[in-house]
């Protein structure tokens, strides 16, 4: 059976056990001929909670499903990803995150297109997932939407040949954030291409957060500069070649003024530009202007909380990125 | 044993209600509670979720209160529960006063309805994870726990007094 694998899945997972037995329930819904399929979770979770999510799947009870538990907090996406696909047994491996949903046939999409590109890096298309459209109501929320060829590669849908993971030996372990955008720009550097699958499709969560939260969940973004250090040639694409994006650059020109303001009240107009856009967020509508106008402060305090943590990180990582 | 049944305003009432007075055929004191029938509460109720669903919140959030209200208002030992908003009155009511919660998932699950609001999967989870014990009204809700909330829940059909009983007595003991 082993030899007729043309594709192993890869998750990494942790801290989302029921994200992730929904996932397991979507790729059991593949309609990708199962022969040519198998799936690797290597996750931390505690062994009740594994047997309850992981080895009661049906996929399991079938051979199909394969997992690697690891101790927990012993884990992080780079680790637990090489340590998937290392066991896998396709020459193809699809990444995927445990908080997404693949449409039904995102997996004989990848492979045909990949068919049609033997060697390259394939990425499908990732929204927000329909089921959980609503949330996006909500002030603070976490979701992806990625329309192929994104800059970034992201692996909540993406798939490599293993020829290209062993010649890149895999993910960066000592990478805390943005280690598949490091796996891609290295792979890029060596030549691979990375070609588009639209019609393979990932439906991503939609998470709302509490302020706190959101502030918790983005500190990890402050590892950006570790990742900036080893491609600079990202900075191409940065405002000013130091700020990650616009919303970075405008907040920090807002903050700028507020700390101004002492000395000169004038400065004060240095936000402007921040607060227009953010009045603007949620689009056209007296509805939509009112409830941007109302998030002012809580955005606000999480833009900021961003780019302070992006100076922080540049510190450690002697490299300036905000 | 002095029993509450948290009776939902949807479909598997006039069960409940049955399951009432099968209990109290084995010299139970049960209530039955369906305050969503209370027209000045169902009025606030409206306002309130009206403003919340607008921020994609669940709803009905706002029933929560009065009916842990109506919940300490006596001592009873075991609040059972058929629905999440219920459920979640029942949990906040056993941590003020203690007591037992059962909740029976009567409709199979769906994964359409697991997290299309704000609140909905973190108040799915706390109902079945946090109460004492959990029941499926049939094969189908219990297939339906086991696939998306990869639960094992005994199957108890609603209209199953003395199953419910030995239930509620092996809690109490």
């Amino acid at each position: 059976m082993q030899e007729s694998i043309a594709v192993s899945v890869v998750v990494a997972s942790h801290a989302r056990p029921l994200r992730l037995r929904w996932l397991l329930n979507a790729l059991e819904e593949q309609t990708l001929d199962p022969s040519l399929w198998q799936v690797f979770v290597v996750h931390d979770y505690e062994g009740a909670v594994a047997q309850r999510v992981v080895k009661s799947h049906p996929l399991y009870e079938a051979g199909r499903l394969h997992e690697i538990a690891i101790a927990p907090g012993t884990g992080s996406p780079a680790r637990q990803r090489n340590l998937g696909w290392g066991e896998a047994a396709g020459e193809l491996i699809a990444f995927v995150d445990d908080d997404c949903r693949p449409g039904s046939g995102w997996l004989s999409e990848l492979l045909e297109v990949s068919a049609g590109e033997p060697g390259a890096i394939v990425q499908g298309a990732t929204r927000p997932d329909p089921l959980e459209s609503d949330i996006l109501a909500a002030p603070h929320v976490r979701t992806m939407l990625i329309d192929p060829v994104g800059p970034y590669a992201q692996t909540c849908n993406i798939l490599y040949p293993r020829a290209v993971l062993d010649r890149l030996d895999g993910f960066d372990e000592t990478a805390t954030t943005g280690e598949d955008v490091d796996l891609w720009l290295r792979a890029r550097a060596l030549g691979v291409g990375i070609v588009p699958a639209p019609k393979a499709v990932v439906n991503h969560a939609v998470e709302s957060f509490s302020l706190p939260g959101i502030l918790r969940q983005n500190l990890k973004w402050r590892h950006l500069a570790y990742l900036v250090k080893q491609h600079p040639e990202l900075r191409a694409s940065f405002p000013l070649g130091v700020f990650w994006d616009l919303e970075h650059f405008w907040t920090t020109v807002g903050l700028i003024g507020l700390l101004g303001a002492r000395q000169s009240p004038w400065s004060l107009t240095l936000t402007a530009p921040y607060v227009a856009r953010s009045v603007l967020r949620r689009g056209p509508g007296a509805g939509r202007r009112a409830a941007a106008v109302a998030e002012v402060p809580g955005q606000a305090v999480r833009q900021v909380a961003e780019v302070v943590g992006l100076m922080a990180g540049s510190v450690r990582h002697r490299t300036l990125v905000l | 044993m002095r029993i509450v049944l948290l009776c939902p305003a949807e479909r598997g009432a006039t069960a409940v209600e049955r399951l009432g007075q099968g209990l109290r055929g084995f010299g139970h004191e049960v209530d039955v509670l369906a305050l969503r029938g209370d027209q000045a509460r169902a009025r606030i109720a409206t306002v309130a979720d009206r403003a919340l669903a607008k921020r994609g919140f669940v709803t009905p959030l706002a029933p929560a209160l009065p009916t842990v209200a109506a919940l300490l208002a006596r001592s009873y030992e075991v609040a059972h529960a058929f629905s999440i908003p219920e459920a979640q009155a029942a949990l906040m009511w056993r941590r003020l006063r203690g007591g037992r919660v059962v909740f029976t998932c009567v409709e199979p699950v769906e994964r359409a309805r697991l997290a299309d609001r704000r609140l909905r999967l973190r108040l799915t989870r706390g109902a079945y994870e946090d109460s004492d014990v959990v029941t499926a009204a049939s094969p189908q809700a219990q297939a339906a726990l086991g696939r998306w909330l990869a639960l094992d829940a005994p199957v108890i059909e609603l209209g199953d007094a003395s199953s419910y009983e030995r239930l509620y007595r092996t809690l109490a003991s």
